[in-house]
């Protein structure tokens, strides 16, 4: 058993949690906050990879940063191709990731007292601060809730995974793929060490996340 | 001194508020609840928008629909005191009083907390205090910006009948210490009575002074 798996799938999932958090929470405090013409559809294309089958995710997605798609065209400019690299692996878990977070999050917005936001702008303070000192603390158990999940649907990624990074062992084969090949392969003691690790792992992180959440003091 | 000519369409009804308050006055907005009393504060700070009139307080204009003047909520030094104290929850009593940082040296601001009477609470947070103890945070939070108008959306509603006349007597001395004009929102036809040098009575949406 080869622990490249494991690593390639940290490295995916984290590198994904991470363009989730800064594209998501924003999005969702927008989302909480304002009412534009068109939101409800604005919404419904965020949440669409959570319902498509991640198939169709996968193919969406081969469209558009394949050699012939806008974006794979545009990366192309620079030397740089995406598809079947661990770069498409990290595109694939942050689309389908992304809902999770948002949804979590902009719960959270949206059960915060929004005088309390008021408040702090009748003392003076700038959007900015509101948002980081105001909005984001209270917000903390919705936005650790939404990480957690979005990281662990990152790492469990199968679907659309195999269709933009394929399953090349040492660069984009995560554990999901490399479980799926090892039974397919019949080394099911090799897939059976990954089933264990995966396990124990997002065991771990939920256990911590949850003490994360009830530590608070107030 | 504040003056207020606003017009603002809520749902049901149009709001139409015509009235000034002095510096030495407490002016009292009495009416039914739904009336639009609430929408009028949120007006004076900024949180709201009037659809045309005027706002200014102390000369300067913080609203005017004809030269296009609209301020930040952030700049208009108007302090705001809600109904249930909107106090922030996951600070301390001090981190809440000092968020505007009218920045003070540890002294003074501990000279602030015993001013209010809340200098032994200063590391509670605000779930821990009774109501009477959450409406002097409230009020020393919103003083500490140094305003030049304090507004108050019923502030002795979430309060027990005891406590809400001695809550009454502090306010009243707050308020001649201060020098600044307050407006208090009620439906309470005692505290109109108790407070008000001036009371207000909203009815069908319309706030006239004469």
């Amino acid at each position: 058993m080869s622990w490249l798996p494991l690593w390639i799938s940290v490295k995916v999932a984290v590198v994904a949690a991470v363009i989730v958090i800064i594209i998501g929470v924003p999005l969702a405090r927008l989302m909480a906050r304002r009412s534009f013409p068109g939101k409800n559809i604005v919404e419904a294309i965020i949440l669409l990879p959570m319902v498509l089958p991640p198939t169709v995710v996968g193919f969406g997605l081969l469209l558009l940063i394949g050699k012939n798609g806008p974006i794979g065209k545009f990366f192309a400019l620079f030397g740089v191709n995406l598809v079947f690299t661990w770069k498409a692996a990290v595109l694939a878990a942050a689309i389908v990731s992304l809902p999770l977070l948002y949804q979590n999050v902009k719960g959270a917005f949206l059960q915060i007292d929004t005088r309390l936001e008021d408040v702090a702008r009748t003392l003076g303070a700038k959007e900015s601060r509101i948002f980081f000192g105001i909005s984001l603390p209270l917000a903390k158990p919705g936005l650790i809730a939404g990480i957690v999940l979005a990281f662990a649907r990152a790492l469990g990624e199968f679907g659309a995974t195999m269709m933009v990074a394929g399953n090349i062992p040492g660069l984009t084969q995560t554990i999901p793929l490399a479980i799926y090949f090892e039974v397919q392969a019949g080394d099911y003691r090799s897939a059976l060490g990954l089933v264990i690790i995966i396990t124990i792992f997002s065991f771990a992180v939920i256990v911590w996340s949850n003490w994360w959440i009830r530590r608070e003091k107030y | 001194m504040l003056k207020v000519n606003i017009v603002k369409q809520l749902n049901f009804f149009e709001l139409k508020a015509d009235f000034w308050v002095a510096k030495d006055e407490i002016l009292v907005l009495w009416g039914p609840s739904g009336s639009g009393k609430s929408t009028i504060l949120r007006c004076i700070t900024g949180i709201a928008k009037p659809d045309c009139g005027c706002i200014s307080l102390a000369g300067q204009e913080l609203f005017d629909t004809a030269k296009n003047i609209n301020l930040r909520a952030r700049d208009r030094r108007v302090g705001l005191v809600f109904q249930d104290f909107a106090l922030f929850p996951h600070m301390t009593v001090a981190e809440n009083v000092t968020y505007a940082k009218k920045s003070k040296g540890k002294r003074t601001e501990r000279d602030w907390l015993e001013l209010f009477g809340i200098g032994h609470l200063a590391k509670s947070y605000p779930k821990k205090l009774s109501g009477g103890e959450q409406q002097r945070v409230s009020v020393a939070r919103a003083l500490a910006t140094e305003p030049q108008i304090l507004l108050l959306d019923e502030p002795f509603s979430a309060l027990d009948a005891e406590i809400r006349a001695d809550m009454r007597k502090e306010l009243k001395e707050l308020h001649k210490k201060w020098q600044i004009p307050f407006i208090l929102v009620t439906h309470d036809p005692q505290d109109a009575e108790i407070l008000g040098d001036v009371v207000i009575r909203l009815e069908k949406g319309q706030a006239k002074r004469v």
